[in-house]
């Protein structure tokens, strides 16, 4: 939802510029602008304008099961979602609740460790290309594979932890990881931190690798410590390619359910509200609840989002 | 205030690159030294070496009497100006001063006066609160050197400070610099391969090519005894005039062979010759282009045709040429001399260069 809103935005700006475009001559680099336009537009046009309107006029309706058609139902949606959430019907306060954590997670674990990852393998320490491969590993192969990989590990019986644990005579901290309301959200987190660092390692290491050399050997005469090298230069330097990590991050906490999904199934209090929304579809019937579900996670996205912005402004102004 | 010496300095880069080979130099204190030298001849890498920041491969280093080979850059007490000014872009220029002091955790007011006045001498006062990316080419060197100087460090290194600069700027920053280092009154070590930079600012010049040091000397001996060809050629502009020649030793008595004249040498050069045992052999002729006059048609004059002529205001350069060799004479101005006129031009035999043709030595040395 987030992601069609930023699309949206840079949608509109292109089509601003297919309409200056007919209002001067036409020539071919111009002809050549249109065509490369032409598919984007119209994309967005059926994929983001029309379905998310669909979506908002869905929130507003509910199905009539025995005679198949919609009907306008006000905010009755809305009030069952707001409900549901209050009381935990169905898990779905924990959804909520666990859609927030995704965010907390995202923007305040995940982006800062990638970080000192992506610093500490910027000092060339031994094997920082392997380091660097491994970590990136989760992003080149299938989730479906990389989340049974993982179950695998955390199996109760004969599971790699387990059996671990055993063997140094740790039996009494063996458990059924994913299966057990106290460890499964934990673990899906720890999942979600393993198999998100190696995207932004590899974008934050690009932007310190491009900081120039000689600013750093400045600091370096200067008498700079790695530590301060890191508080005063490179988080500085970087900034901008900070907050664009960030920001995904923070929107694609909203759209969280593969995970969840795949891992627990959603069982176990690691469902998410996008994981009730597919929920809901899949059930068959209500559109008109997981519509105004969704709307609902747009607009408290969108506000979540534009804070996280608004402090990363505040930053970037004072550095740039 | 350091002395510094560099003994049988060595460096090699991966795959076998030597960027500099035996280098020796004594850096006096407080002294003025200037490395220059044609691209990718080592200056960088010398500098580097010495503020901390490229490994010494083999050789050693000291300032004063320590030997820093192995001591961090941070512990050097130097500072370096870099080339690009390498200023840090998200801090103020005060920050940008300010920095290196409070990571030695300098006092605020005592962190505050030396960058005022830092500031003042360079001054750049009214320009404290601004970032270094509104500031224009000029005004962030001198930044760049605030930071250096508020440093108070033992020795200034300078990367090719100035060579970012357009000609008017670079002349101005020129003088600055000169009067930094009266005021300061450390040593510095610049680095910048523009020779006039090199006459008007060192002490001593360290001439260098392929990572060999060529000589090492005061701006006015490297110009009036260059110790080889390359020096000679590289020292001085235009450049200094080449020809083939024969020296000829009969009796005790040497003379040169040049175009068809022989020239006798004066006593200057006899004994010198004599005492150091010097054969006859064929030799490089060296001569400035201010050490040929034009003058009238005599016995020892040769006629040549003026190719270009090029009237630079106070004086102007001909080029012309003798048998196939290219000569440029600097003489003052005058109209009369046009392409395509001949002209006859005699050498100041008394201020010629001889050097040998294999080995490019001057045979005075
Ligand atoms: N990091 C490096 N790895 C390998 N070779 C290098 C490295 N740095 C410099 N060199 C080589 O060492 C030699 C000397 O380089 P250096 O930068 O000291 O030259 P320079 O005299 O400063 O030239 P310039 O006037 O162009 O700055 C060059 O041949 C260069 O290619
Ligand atoms: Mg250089």
């Amino acid at each position: 939802m987030i992601l069609s809103d930023i699309s949206k935005i840079e949608n509109k700006n292109k089509d601003k510029k297919a309409i200056d475009v007919k209002s001067h001559k036409l020539n071919k680099s111009k002809l050549f602008i249109i065509i490369m336009l032409a598919w984007p537009v119209a994309h967005w046009l059926v994929f983001t304008l029309f379905m998310n309107l669909q979506t908002l006029v869905y929130s507003f309706q509910r199905l009539n099961r025995f005679t198949g058609k919609m009907r306008f139902a006000g905010t009755e949606n809305y009030m069952e979602l707001f409900e549901k959430i209050i009381n935990n019907t169905a898990s779905y306060g924990i959804a909520f609740r666990n859609t927030f954590l995704w965010l907390g997670l995202n923007v305040l674990v995940i982006v800062p460790l990638s970080l000192v990852v992506a610093y500490v393998l910027s000092k060339k320490i031994p094997f920082h290309r392997f380091f660097n491969a491994v970590l990136f590993i989760p992003n080149i192969i299938s989730i479906v594979i990389l989340t049974m990989v993982w179950s695998f590990a955390w199996a109760p019986n004969q599971g790699l932890v387990n059996e671990l644990l055993t063997r140094l005579g740790l039996e009494h901290l063996t458990r059924v990881w994913l299966g057990d309301p106290k460890s499964a959200l934990i673990n899906v987190f720890v999942y979600c931190v393993w198999a998100g660092i190696g995207f932004n390692n590899l974008i934050l290491s690009g932007a310190i690798a491009k900081i120039p050399k000689e600013i750093l050997e400045s600091a370096e005469l200067d008498g700079i410590s790695n530590w301060q090298e890191f508080i005063h230069i490179v988080i500085p330097s970087v900034w901008p390619t900070i907050c664009t990590v960030t920001i995904l991050g923070a929107t694609a906490a909203f759209r969280v359910f593969l995970h969840p999904q795949l891992l627990t199934n959603g069982q176990y209090g690691t469902s998410t509200i996008a994981l009730k929304v597919v929920e809901e579809v899949l059930a068959g019937g209500s559109y008109g609840l997981a519509s105004a579900a969704g709307i609902t996670m747009a607009v408290l996205g969108y506000i979540a989002v534009s804070i996280i912005k608004k402090f990363l402004d505040k930053r970037e102004k004072e550095w740039s | 205030m350091a002395s510094i010496t560099l003994k049988n300095i060595y460096k090699k880069y991966d795959h076998d690159v030597t960027a500099v080979e035996d280098l020796n130099l004594e850096i006096k204190d407080k002294e003025f030294i200037v490395l220059v030298g044609p691209s990718g001849c080592g200056k960088t890498t010398t500098l580097r070496m010495v503020a901390g920041l490229e490994e010494i491969t083999q050789g050693e280093l000291y300032i004063e009497e320590r030997k820093v080979n192995d001591v961090a850059p941070k512990d050097r007490d130097i500072a370096m100006v870099f080339q690009n000014y390498a200023l840090y872009p998200h801090m103020t220029v005060y920050d940008n001063m300010a920095f290196g002091l409070k990571i030695r955790k300098m006092s605020k007011e005592e962190i505050n006066d030396r960058v005022i006045n830092a500031a003042k001498i360079l001054g750049i006062e009214e320009y404290l609160k601004r970032k270094p990316r509104a500031l224009s080419g000029g005004q962030r060197q001198r930044v760049a050197i605030g930071r250096a100087i508020v440093r108070d460090p033992k020795v200034f290194l300078m990367d090719e400070p100035l060579s970012n600069l357009d000609a008017k700027l670079r002349n101005e920053m020129r003088t600055e610099i000169l009067k930094l280092h009266k005021r300061l009154n450390t040593t510095f070590i610049y680095v910048t391969h523009d020779q006039t930079e090199a006459m008007t600012l060192g002490d001593r010049i360290v001439i260098m090519k392929d990572g060999v040091v060529h000589q090492v000397d005061t701006p006015q001996n490297v110009y009036e005894n260059p110790s080889n060809v390359f020096v000679a050629g590289f020292i001085g502009t235009p450049q200094m005039n080449f020809f083939e020649a024969e020296l000829k030793c009969e009796d005790d008595n040497y003379f040169v062979l040049f175009n068809g004249h022989t020239i006798n040498l004066s006593k200057e050069y006899i004994e010198k010759f004599k005492s150091q045992n010097v054969k006859s052999q064929l030799i490089t002729l060296g001569v400035r282009p201010e050490c040929i006059t034009i003058t009238d048609k005599s016995q020892d004059s040769y006629e040549v045709n003026v190719d270009v002529s090029e009237l630079m205001g106070n004086e102007m350069l001909i080029h012309s040429r003798i048998n196939d060799n290219k000569i440029i004479i600097r003489s003052e101005t005058r109209y009369d001399i046009k392409t395509d006129h001949k002209i006859n031009i005699s050498l100041k035999w008394d201020k010629i260069h001889m050097f040998n043709k294999e080995t490019g030595i001057n045979l005075k040395m």
